[in-house]
């Protein structure tokens, strides 16, 4: 919906047996439940012959993007480091959250502002940003946590987490910063009918990077 | 080939904290067991497995275990193994034939799937 009719751009669904994605420049993978996330949250749906296709297109260093399930499915998967494990109050939690933009050099951020604190709905059962800690330095170390929960003035804080994620994690990118997975939902702010629109930035600044590109 | 019935114990690593298991622990303390502590939740699956020999199919449980059933970023596995022994050719499970005890106890390793007893090498 947003990148076909908010950005104007050709967008096409990809079916899980869909297995050429050739002609895509960029690849989002929404939130939901895949394959009654059985087992573990997008443990199953990573083998599915379209993230096949997905993963060699990341690994082309073509854009992807996993929101929510997404993000699930793209840690399960490998192109991101860590889990995604129960939320630490064992709900499901649906609200808006203020999170702070950490890194804005990516085709995902250049937009946004550095440090721009900016608010974003969460849905999410298990959303709890798990990894050990030489995997947590190393995001740290090459700068791969995008986004974090925090307050209303940017504080970095355990009240500002809303489901235990360490480091108040919320978005991170892979080493090379094409692939970006993120528990919120920037697809729900980017109309002001829908209330907040610091979603649309993100998607406006993947479409910077493909024009200047092109 | 032979059958194999696999018991496989998927657990979440000691570094993960377990929301779950703590939930219930502070549940079993309302209840008054107040002297029950680290609770921890896991998965417990079940499967059957042909295989040339049995360390064909440990190597195969722990490919399928690595791959899908555990995250080995938050969890652990262990798995037990057991040969489901067939009787020659006709397939029928030694279950029917415990009475044979004195065959059964010969053979260095089988299982009973209806009493659910088993001898292992």
């Amino acid at each position: 919906m947003v990148v076909r009719d908010l950005l104007n751009q050709p967008t096409r669904m990809i079916w899980h047996e869909d297995s050429d994605l050739d002609d895509l420049d960029v690849i989002i993978l929404p939130g939901g439940f895949s394959y009654g996330d059985y087992l573990r949250c997008g443990a199953i749906a990573r083998f599915s012959p379209a993230l096949q296709a997905t993963i060699a297109h990341a690994q082309q260093g073509k854009l992807v993007l996993g929101i929510c399930n997404g993000f699930q499915v793209l840690t399960e998967s490998g192109l991101l480091p860590g889990a995604l494990m129960r939320n630490r109050d064992l709900h499901f939690v649906c609200d808006r959250v203020s999170l702070r933009v950490d890194r804005t050099d990516l085709p995902w951020t250049q937009n946004y502002q550095s440090g721009q604190v900016i608010t974003l709905p969460i849905a999410h059962g298990e959303g709890c940003y798990y990894a050990d800690a030489d995997t947590l330095k190393q995001l740290e170390d090459n700068r791969q946590i995008v986004f974090r929960y925090c307050t209303q003035s940017g504080e970095i804080s355990e009240s500002a987490n809303p489901n235990g994620s360490l480091q108040n994690i919320a978005g991170i990118c892979n080493a090379q910063g094409n692939v970006l997975g993120m528990m919120p939902h920037p697809e729900r702010a980017t109309d002001s009918t829908l209330g907040c629109t610091d979603g649309l930035q993100l998607f406006e600044s993947v479409l910077a990077q493909m024009l200047a590109i092109a | 080939m032979n059958t194999y019935q696999a018991q496989i114990y998927v657990t979440l690593r000691p570094s993960v904290l377990d929301p779950a298991g703590t939930a219930v622990q502070s549940g079993l303390a309302h209840m008054g067991y107040d002297n029950v502590e680290q609770i921890r939740i896991g998965k417990y699956i079940e499967l059957k497995l042909t295989a040339t020999d049995e360390a064909a199919a440990k190597a195969q449980l722990d490919q399928v275990c690595d791959r899908l059933l555990a995250n080995p970023v938050i969890e652990n596995y262990r798995f037990d193994l057991t040969e489901i022994f067939r009787y020659g050719r006709s397939s029928m499970n030694l279950a029917s034939l415990c009475f044979l005890a004195p065959t059964a106890i010969a053979m260095p390793q089988w299982s009973c799937a209806i009493c659910s007893i088993s001898r292992r090498a």
